[in-house]
């Protein structure tokens, strides 16, 4: 059976991989992009096809995910677009797609992504190891 | 002598630096099929945010001309100073000046994947092995 696919808009790396390595472990194929730039990229020219599309809502680098999501749907109308605009709520957005996704269960409750996320950038903000 | 690594290569992670996605992605897909833990940065930028939050890894494969505040030279040189026991691979198609085997090993752009996913596994201590698909 197929794996689907989900790209994952993100420009934080800190918040992108912890959601990225998450929806593995649920059972989905990952494609990581830093920006809408690279998400277009992936979409057009990708190795793999892909079904979801989960992108942070904040401007990046000038176009936000409201626009990303508005050029999805002319170029690729089948893919679904998934908007969030903080950490917690891309969480839940993934850890929906956990509960539907093709695994019966879950790695972990998607309330630790949040909080683990939180804890890496405090680190990286200070300066210092999480570990 | 080996490292003391389980012998599985999903308990290695590797770090992937590289500003052009689709190299980025097919780099990543590959050593995941061979069996490791990827993290993706798009920029020596975000792969020092990676590691100064205290973000795991076991090699570092690293484009060297990037664009950002650093490019992959930059971040060899800081990543030798600050983890000097890290495994890095730099991957370049211009050499310049400079002697890149002052940094770690070196692959020239463009490389052939599967010889990269073996020069991961080999720096890491693993045989490398055919990909499942």
């Amino acid at each position: 059976m197929k794996q689907p696919c989900i790209l994952i808009v993100e420009a934080d790396v800190l918040v992108r991989n912890p959601l990225a390595e998450y929806l593995r472990e649920c059972g989905y194929q990952v494609q990581e992009a830093f920006n809408p730039t690279e998400a277009r990229q992936l979409l057009g020219k990708g190795s793999k096809r892909i079904d979801i599309v989960l992108a942070d809502v904040d401007d990046v680098r000038g176009e936000n995910g409201f626009a990303l999501a508005r050029w999805i749907r002319t170029h690729h109308p089948s893919i679904e677009v998934i908007l969030a605009g903080t950490i917690s709520m891309a969480a839940a957005k993934a850890g929906e797609l956990c509960e539907e996704g093709p695994k019966l269960s879950k790695p972990y409750d998607h309330r630790m992504i949040a909080d683990h996320v939180r804890r890496l950038q405090a680190a990286r903000d200070r300066g210092a190891p999480t570990e | 002598m080996l490292p003391e690594l389980d012998s599985s290569p999903a308990a290695a992670r590797v770090l992937i630096v590289e500003d052009d996605v689709l190299i980025r992605a097919i780099v990543a897909d590959e050593l995941r099929s061979a069996g490791f833990s990827v993290v993706e940065a798009a920029s020596a930028d975000e792969a020092l945010s990676y590691l100064k939050a205290g973000g795991q890894t076991d090699l570092v494969f690293s484009d060297v001309w990037m664009p950002g505040s650093l490019n992959g030279l930059d971040l060899a040189r800081q990543l030798r100073d600050e983890y000097p026991s890290l495994p890095i691979i730099l991957a370049s198609g211009n050499l310049g000046s400079q002697n890149l085997a002052d940094f770690g090993l070196f692959i020239r752009k463009p490389y052939d994947v599967e010889h990269a996913v073996a020069m991961v596994s080999e720096a890491l201590g693993f045989e490398p092995r055919a990909v499942v698909r």
